[in-house]
């Protein structure tokens, strides 16, 4: 079974170019495009891993963070943020509402398979 | 390391328009709001003007791809592992986000391109590369563009108005286009030892 993740972004561009990514190693990717679509998506299937980005209008990054991490279904599926934030400030809000890995973009696709492959096993 | 697009720009009084200026350097971004006015000097750079219809906050962008030897037939999405992509995508990505945080909705957002110039022979692609990325992501991005004044041999002097969306381009005098060249080959050898690549933190 290929492992399922949840790729949340408003960049549109942002999520075709992770799509690409992921799917080219045999992930089964979702897509949202802020917060709220994220958290529609969590009812309806499992995650083994989260990965998000912060500045999204309606519901940001870390609010939806904070979500999923109380959703029964998905409450211990692993976050990785993936955003232009880099501050020390945003990432202790980050590590706060539980997220596991921060990854500032820009990001180079090898080294993002390589977080995911140790964060999903 | 990041891009150094984070740097704020110089800030300056213009007396003829009468509005604050802020100038942008290759590699910089800002976002600015009320009487504020955004400048810079291009030669195959480009810079992106994005503005909020509805509030009349804009900003811009200012950067250039590194050389790289791959045709650019294939879309930029599917060479987002080429660190050149990787670095305009980002400074587009930044620009959008900056305007999202001061309340900008992407759904009044305007575009306009400039620059993108082919001032000597041996990079004229880069500016036409610069050009079609941008246009690109905004297709993508669905942020419609309003105008844009790019390629030619001629360098620009660019003036952004966001709060009225005008934009100045002025003719460039002989000493400008020195310090385009010089600018842009300093940013354009930092960007090719950038590997455009940001930090990766584990929380456990």
């Amino acid at each position: 079974m290929s492992k399922k993740v949840l790729f949340v972004d408003d960049s549109a561009s942002m999520r075709k170019v992770l799509g690409i990514t992921l799917k080219k190693v045999g992930y089964d990717v979702e897509t949202a495009e802020d917060g709220l679509e994220a958290v529609s998506l969590l009812d309806k299937h499992r995650f083994d891993v989260i990965v998000t980005d912060l500045n999204m209008p309606n519901m940001n990054g870390i609010e939806f963070i904070k979500s999923a991490k109380c959703h029964p279904n998905n409450k211990f599926a692993p976050i990785i943020m993936l955003t232009t934030e880099s501050s020390e400030e945003m990432r202790q809000q980050g590590q706060d509402a539980g997220a596991k890995v921060w990854i500032v973009k820009p990001f180079r696709p090898d080294k993002l398979l390589d977080v995911l492959k140790k964060v999903v096993g | 390391m990041a891009p150094s697009s984070s740097h704020v720009p110089e800030v300056y009084y213009d007396s003829r328009f009468k509005r604050t200026v802020h100038k942008l350097l290759p590699g910089q971004y800002t976002v600015v709001s009320g009487r504020d006015m955004i400048m810079t000097l291009l030669g195959s750079c480009v810079s992106v003007c994005i503005r909020d219809k509805n509030l009349g906050i804009g900003g811009m962008n200012h950067f250039m791809l590194a050389e790289d030897n791959r045709e650019n037939n294939s879309n930029w999405i599917e060479m987002y592992d080429m660190s050149s992509t990787r670095y305009g995508s980002n400074a587009m990505e930044l620009l959008i986000n900056g305007l999202i945080k001061k309340g900008g909705n992407k759904n009044h957002f305007e575009a306009k391109i400039f620059g993108g110039a082919s001032l000597i022979s041996n990079i004229s692609l880069i500016g036409s590369k610069n050009i079609a990325l941008a246009k690109e992501y905004l297709k993508c991005e669905n942020i419609s563009l309003a105008n844009s004044d790019v390629g030619g041999k001629f360098p620009r002097k660019i003036f952004f108005i966001p709060e009225t969306g005008d934009v100045y381009v002025k003719k460039i005098t002989s000493s400008e286009t020195g310090i385009i060249l010089e600018q842009e080959e300093k940013y354009s050898k930092n960007i090719k030892t950038d590997n455009a690549e940001g930090d990766i933190y584990f929380f456990d």
